[in-house]
Parts: C-alpha cells; structure tokens; sequence
C-alpha cells in the first residue's frame, strides 16, 4: 500500500460547513461544522440517533446534503462525486459482503470494480490481505467466517482501491475484545501509512486511546469538534494522569493530594495505581512529575489517563437527560 | 408451555390486525369482487348463468393466487429466520419448536385463510345472480381451505429443510407442480391397471387402487372443475378435502421433527454456493475464477447465474430432456401420444417455458440480492454509473440463460416447418414482437417489485399484469398497432413492428429509470 501524499498537508481533508439535513421532518443534521485535518486519526462520537451515519453517508457521497457544503480533498461531494469517491474508502456499520464469495473473490470483485488492472489487482489483493492478516483465509467462503474476519474482510475491500481517506462506521460493534484489539492496531498501521481516518464508534477508551481528533455530535449538532487535549479545556476537566507505583504506600494518596496544583488523587482499585489531577493554570506536567519524584516513592509508570473522553462524552451528550 | 406455544403465533396475528396494509389488500380484493359482480350483472343481459361465471372466475382467481403468492409467503416461514440469524434468538426466548413453527407458519395460513373468509358473504351473492348453488359455494371454498393448508404445511417442511427461502420455494414450486400433473398420470394408470389385472392378490391390487383414486382425486384444480359443473351434489369433505388436510397436518409433523436436526445442524452464516464451484476444487477450471474486466457482468453470471458448473449442469439436462422425449416417442405404447414427429414441437416448447421461467427467476434476483445482502451501499460507492452496473449485472444474468438459448435455438431447427425464410419473416411479425414486449414488460417489472418487497415479486407481477394489460394507455396502444384493423392493416407489417418496439423500448425505460431510483434510495439506506 502506499502512502498518501498531500500536496498541502494543512487543508483539511474533510471540511463539512453548516451542514443541514432532514427525515420526514426530522432535523438529523442541524448547522454541523467540523474539519478533519490529513494524516489524523478522527474520532466521531456521538449516542445513537446522533446523527453520525446520516455525516458519514454524505461525506462519502451516498446522500446530497440539503443544505450546507461538503468537500473531501477540496472536491464537493455534489458537484465532484466521482473524484470524492476514488479517493475513499467506505465501511458501513453492517458487514457489506457477498457470503456466498470467498474472500480472494470478494476482493478481486471490487478491485475490478475500481478499475484496477488484472497484474495490479494480484499485488493489491496480496497486499490487503497481508495488512489484514487474512492470507490463511483467503479461499474461504466469507459466510464461513466469524464477525471479527467479516469485518476484517470489509476493511481491506475499503483498502482496494488504495484510498487516502477512511471513513469507518462503526467499525468495532458487535466484535470480542481481540478482534477489536486487531482491528484497532490495523488501525494504527494505516495511519502510520499515512492514510487519514475518520471512525465513528462507540467504544469511547479505544478510541481516546488512538484518536488525535475528536468531533462529539448529539442531536444532530456539533458539541464539539477539535484535538483531543482541547476536548480537556473545552469541558473545564482538569488534566489525569495515571501514576504507577512498585508496590502500594500508605498515606500516598494524601501525600500526593498536598502536591502544588494538585486538586484531585485518588487509588485504582487493587492495584498500586494512582489517579492525580491537577489544575493546568497552576501547574504542568513536569511539575507534577518533579513533584512525584520528590515524594521518595518507586514510580514505574507515568502515562496521560484518557479517561476524559467518557467524561467529556458524557458531559456533552446527556444533558437533556441529566 | 402454553405461552411459549402460542406466543408468537399471538403477536403475529395482532401485528396483522394492526397492519392497514393487510386491510387494505383485502378490501382490494373484495373491491375486485365487486367488480366481477357487476360484470356478471351487465352479462347476465346476455348470457346464461351469471352467476356461475363470476364464481369460476374468483375461484379460479384464489387458486391462482395462493399457488403463486403462497410457495413464497409459505416457503420463507422458517428460512428468513434463518438468513437473518434470528433463529436462536427466537429459541433462546422460550419459544419451543411447535411455538415457532405456529407462530411463523400458522399464523400465515390464518391470515391467507382470513382473505377467503372475507370474501365468503360476497361470494354468497353468485346464487342470486343464477347458475350457481350455495352448495357449490361451500364446496369450492373448503377446497381451496384444504388446499390452503396443504401448501402451507408442504412449504413449511421446505423452509425448515433449506437454508435459504429461494431454494425453499423453488422446491415448493416443483411439490406443486408434480400435485398438479401426478392425478392425470395416477388417473390413467388407474384405468391401465384395472383393464390389465396385473395381480392376483386381491389385498394388494385394492391398496394400489386405492392409493391412486386417493392420488388421482386429491387434486384441487381438478377438484374444482368438478365442483363448477352443472349440478353438483357431491358431500363437501371429498377425497381431496381430506387427503389435502391429512397430508397437510403430517407435514406439518414432518416439519416439527426435522425442524430440530435441520437448524442445529445449519452452516454458520447459512449462505452456500449452490454448485459454483471453489479456485480450490478438484474441477478448477468451472470455478469462477478471476474476475472479468467487468466485474458486474462476472459476478452475476457466476452467483447469480449459476457459473461455469451450472452452465454446464443445466446444458446436460436440457440434452437429457430432448433424449427423454425422443424416448417417449419412440416407445410404441407412450401414454402421452408424443410421434416422433411432434418431438421438436414439444422440445421448442420445453424450452421456451424453461427459458422464461429462468428468465422471471433471474429478473427477481438480480437486484433483490443486493439489497438482501446489504451491499448496494458499497456498489454505490464505487465510481461507476448506476445505469453502468444495472446493465452490467442484467449481461450477467442473460448469459446465465445461454445453455436455455442455445437449447432454445436448437429445437427451433428441429421444427417440422422450420426455414430460414420463415425465421426472417418472423422478425419483422408485429405480434411475435408483441409478445417479446409483454415478456420484457413482465421482467421489468419482476425486477422492479423485487426491490420493494421481501418475497413474492414474480406472483406479484404475474397478478398485476392483469390490471397492466388493461388498463395501460402503451398496453391498448399496442394492441392497436398489432390487432384487427389496426394500424398492421393499415400501414403493413414493418410500421406496425417499429411502433412495437417504440413502444416497447418507451416502457422499458420508464421501468428501468424507476429501478435506478429505487437502487439510489435503497443504497442511501
């Protein structure tokens, strides 16, 4: 596979501007902006009914916005549809497959369907399926295969045609904990590559985990679309970070609460994991870590918590509830 | 017990009766009662027994209808639980497997069954208008009723046999079509075997006899024909009433002991490839191998149409058949009076409806298997035209019908009064082209309805024809182009093709711009 190249890496490649979009009367999409920048990997979160598959069916062209302007790569989706569409990928939130195919049919089939010559269309397939890791099961009817090899098989006829962009709905529903594990390191490997991603899932800790970009819709509005450490500011969290200790001390948690900028310390269960959050207008990271430090105890471990996508998520998105 | 018994067959009645939809269809076809009625008021000026005619034509019409709509309505009961993996669901409810089989099948037999209680009071009405007995009327419903429940129980054992409801109903479909020609066949051996006397055993030679009057008399479009006459006095429980129920309930035992075996044992995914064969097979080259430049056309000839192995398979059968007929010709005694001259009349025949019938099966699927497996979305992503890959995909099914064709073709050299000169004249005959239209307009709008409905496209379309075939402004234009003192007789031949094939082409396009659409909305889904 190769990788990507942008002419200008700073225009986004996603640029979706007030973007308006009804069923039956149903306002769906209502005034949605957001850009997706090259080379990310793009979280869209949002509940169910949120508006996400309505975003991602007219980014990738299968439905006409009725309002507002949508361009991939600088091509409107209206206007340019054939250029959208060759330069993306498109993964729906059901397994799109013909079951009674074998995987090598299935993807040798939308090969040719983009257009891809038979000698390229060998190297391509062969490719793929080394990057998905299904070369073992290449001859195999796709009627035969589990949830997490369907889904696998889907993604790599999303990467047939090489696209530079992604777009993932829900790709990690309904799959056991190692397929998403998998799929979210083929993940990593396809940004590495250069590709840009734009996922829309609800498995929000993975997706703290690998996003760089984060856009949270509800109610088919834009609570908030930008990196993920402006998601800290924008929702007034202070900063987590995830201290781990050789074995347990007593009185930690207290002593690290009497750090400067400190407002918050708490133990993860069981396990000589500590919590510390800090007030990012009295302290930083360093300070924080030089203040750990100096408290004398065995850290081994010292990593961001990103546990404030949940957090944020859930600030965001439930206040009709609440 | 009880609850898991009748639960499902409860909320399927309910959601029927919660349905306008299903209202509606019935109102509509009391309308078309009403309508029939009245023209049997208007022909009573002018014809004998009006009554009877109307109450032929509905019967007739219910017969029809459920042979054509029931195989599908019947045959998908068990399969669709099964293509979308529901089945367990509906068990780990605790739903037993009499429960499901109530609750999907039963209460789909209740629901045809009500369409003919409802028209029952109307049909009441025929006795008024003359010709007709109340009797005859009771009698002709509680046979198409046992008839009812033959077909759905014999439907339901297909649906828990097979995995899929196509291959449900097509053997459904061949059940049906082996009913419906075994008592004419029972019915003449009965007679050859009382003339012979072919055993002695007197306890042997009364069970066979028995056995084929049960047979011969278990027919309900024969039945039918019977009950129509002219005083009738026969009781209501005939031979076919009884047999059709008694058989019925048995498949219905039949059903619920494989039901077990059949869906545990299920392939995960439930989606097989029939006979395309695998790259990894002993036979590789009738695989599919890889793909054409045109992946459309590939894909659907090869699981669509069958591929290489079932291009192969169905030329062999259709070989298999003209041997078949010339044998029966040649064998001196041959109950059917085939001469060996007739031979190339009947194969052409053959294979005229064989093609046409892979022809509506191919236009029900083309696009509806897109739409059952979910994948328009993906075709529609690709940066091809929707016309690009309707055309493609509908290439790929007409090759599918090439060993039919050249089958086709074939018997058509051995015609009695085939010429060459004949077969040009025939290209420029208006009603031969006539005809081509009504089968195109048929396949069109096969295809057409498959994306709109679940099952039953093709009964669908063969019961909308009807209403097509007369009430069409394009349909009347082009019986005035090919018909009597039209515009054939006016203009000549040629004028009168051409304007058959404007016509036909105009149509076509209305149908096929409908489809694309259809395709769009569907793939936006």
């Amino acid at each position: 596979m190769s990788s990507s190249t942008n002419g200008n890496s700073q225009r986004p490649v996603i640029e979706v501007d007030d973007v308006v979009h009804s069923f039956k009367g149903r306002r769906a999409l209502d005034h949605v902006n957001f850009k997706v920048m090259p080379q990310s990997l793009h979280g869209f979160v949002g509940p169910n009914g949120a508006g996400k598959t309505t975003s991602l069916k007219i980014i990738c062209t299968l439905l006409r916005p009725q309002f507002g302007i949508v361009k991939v790569f600088g091509h409107d989706v209206v206007d340019e549809q054939k250029m959208v569409r060759r330069k993306i990928g498109f993964m729906p939130d059901h397994f799109s497959t013909y079951r009674q195919m074998t995987v090598y049919e299935y993807l040798d089939f939308f090969a040719a369907a983009y257009g891809l010559p038979f000698a390229q269309r060998t190297r391509v397939i062969d490719e793929v399926l080394a990057l998905t890791d299904m070369e073992g099961r290449k001859n195999d009817l796709i009627s035969g295969l589990s949830r997490g090899m369907q889904q696998r098989t889907s993604l790599a006829r999303v990467l047939v045609n090489d696209p530079d962009l992604l777009l993932l709905d829900e790709p990690a529903s309904g799959l056991d904990p190692r397929a998403r594990i998998e799929l979210m390191e083929i993940l990593k490997a396809l940004r590495s590559m250069g590709k840009t991603i734009f996922i829309s899932s609800h498995i929000l800790p993975e997706l703290a985990e690998l996003c760089d970009a984060v856009t949270i819709i509800d109610k088919g509005k834009v609570m908030y679309s930008g990196s993920m450490s402006g998601l800290q500011a924008s929702t007034n969290e202070h900063p987590t970070w995830r201290v781990t200790l050789g074995s347990e001390v007593d009185g930690i948690v207290d002593r690290m609460k009497g750090l400067p900028g400190v407002v918050d310390a708490d133990q993860v269960e069981g396990r000589p994991d500590y919590r510390v959050s800090y007030d990012w207008t009295v302290t930083d990271t360093n300070s924080l870590l030089r203040g750990l430090l100096d408290l004398g105890v065995p850290i081994v471990g010292f990593t961001e918590d990103k546990r404030h996508l949940n957090d944020a998520f859930m600030d965001l998105t439930t206040k009709g509830v609440k | 017990m009880y609850y898991g018994l009748v639960a499902l067959l409860t909320r399927a009645l309910r959601m029927d009766a919660r349905q306008l939809r299903n209202h509606l269809f019935r109102l509509a076809f009391v309308g078309f009662i009403y309508l029939s009625m009245l023209m049997a008021t208007i022909q009573s000026a002018f014809l004998g027994a009006p009554g009877l005619l109307f109450f032929s034509q509905i019967a007739w019409l219910n017969v029809l209808f459920i042979t054509c709509a029931g195989i599908g309505y019947f045959s998908s009961a068990i399969t669709e639980e099964k293509e979308e993996e529901t089945i367990g669901l509906l068990q780990m409810a605790g739903l037993n497997h009499i429960g499901i089989l109530l609750g999907k099948s039963t209460s789909r037999l209740i629901q045809v069954m009500l369409l003919l209680v409802v028209q029952f009071p109307f049909m009441l009405l025929a006795v008024t208008l003359g010709g007709v007995t109340r009797h005859q009327i009771f009698a002709a419903y509680v046979d198409v009723l046992a008839f009812t429940v033959l077909l759905a129980n014999t439907a339901l054992v297909c649906s828990v046999v097979f995995q899929r409801g196509g291959n449900a109903a097509a053997v459904t479909t061949l059940l049906m079509i082996l009913y419906a020609v075994f008592p004419p066949i029972a019915g003449l051996e009965l007679k050859d075997l009382v003339a012979t006397g072919w055993t002695k055993s007197v306890w042997w030679q009364s069970l066979i006899l028995t056995s084929l009057e049960w047979i011969e008399k278990s027919c309900v479009y024969y039945q039918l024909q019977e009950v129509m006459q002219t005083g009738f006095d026969q009781p209501i429980l005939t031979k076919q009433v009884i047999s059709n129920i008694v058989v019925g309930i048995a498949c219905f035992g039949l059903a619920w002991l494989l039901f077990g075996p059949s869906v545990n044992n299920a392939a995960p995914g439930g989606a097989t490839r029939g006979v395309v064969l695998k790259s990894t097979s002993r036979i590789q080259f009738l695989s599919p191998g890889r793909c054409w430049s045109n992946p459309f056309v590939w894909k659907d000839f090869q699981f669509i149409g069958g591929g290489y192995s079932l291009f192969v398979v169905k030329l062999l059968a259709y070989v298999m058949l003209f041997a078949l007929i010339c044998a029966v010709s040649v064998y001196n005694h041959n109950w059917l009076g085939i001469r060996l001259i007739d031979v190339g009349g009947i194969y052409f025949g053959c294979m005229l409806a064989i093609l046409i019938i892979e022809a509506c099966v191919s236009a029900s699927r083309v696009f509806h298997d897109e739409i059952r497996l979910q994948t328009m979305s993906s075709l529609l992503m690709l940066p091809r035209s929707i016309p690009y890959i309707g055309y493609s995909k509908a290439i790929g099914c007409l090759m599918g019908l090439a060993p039919a064709a050249i089958c086709l073709a074939g018997s058509a050299l051995l015609l009695p009064d085939f010429r060459i000169a004949n077969f040009a004249k025939l290209l420029i005959e208006p009603h031969f082209w006539a005809s081509v239209m009504g089968i195109m307009i048929f396949l069109h709008l096969v295809a057409l309805l498959s994306l709109f409905v679940k099952w039953g496209a093709l009964p669908m379309a063969f019961f909308m024809m009807g209403p097509i075939s007369t009430c069409c402004p394009v349909w009347q234009l082009m019986f005035l182009a090919v018909g009597p003192n039209g515009l054939q007789d006016l203009w000549g031949k040629l004028p009168a093709t051409v304007t058959v094939w404007i016509l036909t082409g105009l149509v076509c396009f209305v149908f096929q711009m409908m489809i694309a659409a259809r395709l769009q909305e569907l793939g936006t889904k």
